[in-house]
């Protein structure tokens, strides 16, 4: 079955991260493909490639990363959620704040059109958070 | 249909609309903090209206990071590992994320 997930929290103030990552791990051992993490509002403060949390911690943002490279996964940042919080992607970011990447390596950063693709061609789509 | 509820009765609304929403065949799965809602009291509250063949779930490891344990909780309850949880959405469609 292919499943697709939202999260529309942050990582470390709202639980949504660690839930959707239990569902996706165990739906991934049962033979699912998760096809695509859609991360929207305060869920795409787990896409910030700055995030730095104590070492003996979870680390949220590095945890979506592997994820990709090792399920390939689609992480995908709603543009509009991130660029009002400040993540930016590559291009804009050089031009108004010169710097080079917002984003941790993974996530790529794209429009609400993808995740009506994703409640469109997954069987299952669930949001977690607010 | 499959609601997945994540906020406590006293939190949010969304638990007791979902209760008089629901119709048989359907389930109501509480995750974080919601579960706090199993803890029984009497009259049952939040779950008076609800109908019968509903089943109500609650994600286990959710509850033991709350100190919650079944003795506490209602008798129609039953739990789910998130292994149940993938199966329930497996097995449901559609699903509806209550906030």
């Amino acid at each position: 079955m292919k499943i697709s997930v939202q999260i529309n929290a942050s990582p470390y103030q709202h639980q949504a991260a660690d839930t959707a990552w239990g569902f996706i791990q165990a739906a991934i051992a049962a033979g699912h493909e998760v096809y695509r993490v859609f991360f929207y509002h305060d869920g795409v403060y787990n896409a910030a490639r700055d995030s730095r949390p104590p070492s003996d911690e979870r680390d949220i943002v590095k945890r979506w990363s592997t994820l990709r490279v090792e399920h390939n996964v689609d992480l995908v940042v709603c543009v509009s959620s991130a660029q009002r919080r400040g993540l930016l992607e590559t291009s804009v970011a050089k031009k108004v704040a010169g710097y080079e990447h917002a984003l941790a390596d993974g996530f790529r950063i794209a429009g609400l059109g993808l995740l009506m693709e994703a409640v469109i061609d997954s069987d299952r789509h669930i949001t977690f958070g607010e | 249909m499959l609601f997945i509820i994540n906020k406590s009765a006293t939190q949010s609304h969304a638990l007791s609309d979902c209760v008089k929403k629901a119709y048989a065949g359907d389930v109501i799965l509480l995750i974080e903090h919601a579960v706090y809602s199993v803890v029984e009291i009497k009259p049952p509250a939040v779950f008076q209206a609800l109908r019968e063949n509903v089943s109500v779930c609650a994600l286990q490891p959710d509850l033991l990071v709350r100190g919650l344990d079944k003795e506490r909780c209602y008798d129609f309850l039953e739990y789910v590992d998130y292994s149940g949880f993938v199966a329930l959405v497996e097995n449901n469609k559609p699903i509806r994320s209550c906030f």
